[in-house]
Parts: C-alpha cells; structure tokens; sequence
C-alpha cells in the first residue's frame, strides 16, 4: 500500500481500506496501461513532470476523496434554511446523530483537505474524476485557477 | 526561503497528509455504513437547498419529541408515522419530502419500488396492508400509489454514466406514469 494511503487509512476498518486499495489499484492499472501504449495525455502529462509514483500519489488522494472525504463532507451544509443542523440535529438510525458541531468538524477536515491539495499544485478536478484518463487529461492540461 | 524548497514534492504531500491525519482521522475515520448515512444526508439536504432556491420554505414535520431531532427513516420497514419529513411550502403549493416510502407500480400491484427520497404532495396518505408474501405477513407494507410521485432520487456516491441511468430507470416499470411534473432527478455527485 503506497505511504500515502497507509497514513490516511491507519485507523479505518479493513473493508473501508480494501474499497480504496481497490479503486487505487484500478485506476493505477489503467495509468499503466496508457504508459504502455504512449497515450497521448500520458506523454503529455509525463513531459510536466507527472511521473508514474506521483500519478499514484494524485490516485491514492483520488481514492481517499471519493470513498471517504467527499461522501462524508456532502452532509456538512448548515447553510440549509429550514433549520436541519442549527435547529434540528439529524438522527439516523439508532445510533448516529448528526449535529450542528459535527457539521462543522467535517467542514474543517474538508476545508483543510482542499487547502493541501491547492497549496501542493494538485487540481481538484482529479480528486473527483472518475477515470485515470480524466485524472491524466487534467494533468496533462493544467488550469490557471483551482482549488 | 521556503523551508520546503529543497524536500521532493512526494515527501512534501506525505507529510502534509501526516499532519492532516494527526488532526482528523477522529472525523474522517467512519465505517462504510456511516459513510453512506452521511451521504444520503446530504442527498436530503442538496434536495431541500433546491426547493428553497425555488422559493419553497422548509419546515421539519414531526421531529422527534425527546430533542427535537429529525428522524431519519433508514429502511423502509418503518413506519413513515413515526419518522420525519420535510415540509416545503410556496403559494403554489406544497410538497413533502420523505425517505424510504415505496412506490406501487401502476402495471401490477405487486411491483414496488423503493428510492432513496420520494417528493410527493402535502398530505399524501402513505397507506399500509399486511401482505402474506410480505415478510410472512408479520410486518405492515406501507406504500404510495405511483400517481402520486412529484419526483424519485436515487442517491448514488459516483459520477454519473449512461449505463447507470438507463438500468436505473429500466428497474422502475411505474416511471412513465410518474409524477405530476416528470421531474426525476439522481443525486449522482459526491461534491459539496
């Protein structure tokens, strides 16, 4: 598992860490493919520095922000107007409570999460792509502005 | 000078990821069902922010009396009465969003559906049989009629394809008769 991902997943359960090993392991394999037959965003990717560890790298955050962060942080809106979260915490099942501070918790992790990803020169766009060949044609053409 | 000048962009990244797991793997670090609870948590609240930016006010219909809370229903084997909703009100109308309320085909009696999030209008009844082919006829079978759907969301944690669209719409035999506004919309996007 690439040093990344064990630092990210240390504490979650197995079938959570196999979930993102495998989306890694999907994607990576689809990169390796494109390699291999020269693909064109590839090379272009390739010649602004993308080598293949650091294309892992941007699949091993892709894979966490897709399974984890983004599903999780898709619940932090507080700015909804009829009162669920300020007035009304959210009770799911037996056992969950979603409240206004939890709300906040997770927007914190999420803003912050979005700061390293800017601060580090990695677009936004290839943490929510689907595909390794989205993830490469973003690398391969950088915008001015993201985050 | 940066201090991070001279250490490799990889070393950089991991040990930024150092520091933002030392500070946060207690939010982030959930089981996959929490996870998916979150998500459709936000369905629900991405669905009531669209109301309200077209005009509707919302208000949570019977919250539970301990604290106020909303109550999530989670499966459809619950009772609708004892759970939650959302009440979205405008001149034009109102509207009530629910979870997990099953949708009965127009084609035949016993096909039903059950989608994440049903719109339906302000005091649709929600009704109920026992049913021997259903759970041995030990639990109540609550439903709407397919007539009475506004909308059906789906909410699925992954960027949108073709295939998914049209599977998904292939399993709801009720949908050409569905809704009053033949508005469906899937809540296919993990963003914000």
């Amino acid at each position: 598992m690439n040093e990344i991902l064990k630092v990210l997943t240390q504490k979650m359960e197995h079938p959570l860490k196999q979930a993102i090993q495998k989306r890694v392991d999907i994607l990576m394999s689809s990169v390796r493919f494109e390699k291999e037959r020269q693909g064109e965003m590839f090379v272009k990717a390739f010649e602004l520095g993308w080598n293949l560890e650091r294309i892992e790298i941007i699949c091993c955050l892709n894979a966490f922000y897709q399974v984890v962060l983004g599903p999780l942080a898709s619940s932090s809106r507080p700015e909804v107007g009829a009162g669920l979260l300020t007035e009304h915490p959210i009770s799911y099942g037996t056992k969950m409570k979603f409240t206004l501070d939890k709300s906040n918790e997770i927007s914190e992790c999420h803003d912050s999460f979005s700061y390293i990803m800017q601060h580090h020169g990695i677009d936004y766009w290839c943490l929510q792509a689907s595909h390794a060949q989205d993830i490469l044609y973003r690398l391969a053409n950088p915008r001015e502005f993201y985050g | 000078m940066d201090r991070n000048a001279e250490i490799p962009w990889e070393q950089q990244v991991l040990n930024a990821m150092k520091d933002f797991a030392t500070r946060f793997s207690v939010v982030y670090t959930k089981t996959e069902r929490e996870l998916s609870a979150h998500f459709e948590i936000g369905c629900l609240l991405t669905l009531i922010e669209f109301y309200e930016k077209s005009g509707f006010i919302g208000e949570v219909k019977n919250p539970y009396k301990k604290d106020g809370s909303y109550r999530y229903l989670t499966t459809p084997a619950g009772n609708p009465m004892n759970f939650s909703y959302m009440l979205m009100s405008k001149q034009e109308g109102l509207v009530e969003i629910r979870q997990q309320v099953r949708i009965v085909s127009h084609v035949g009696e016993n096909i039903a559906f059950t989608p994440d999030i049903v719109v339906i209008p302000f005091q649709t009844s929600i009704q109920e049989n026992i049913d021997k082919d259903y759970a041995n006829g030990k639990r109540r079978f609550f439903y709407v009629t397919s007539d009475q759907v506004i909308a059906a969301h789906e909410c699925k944690s992954l960027s949108p394809f073709p295939e998914l669209m049209v599977s998904f719409i292939g399993y709801g035999p009720s949908w050409p008769r569905m809704g009053r506004t033949k508005l469906w919309r899937f809540f296919v996007s993990n963003r914000r």
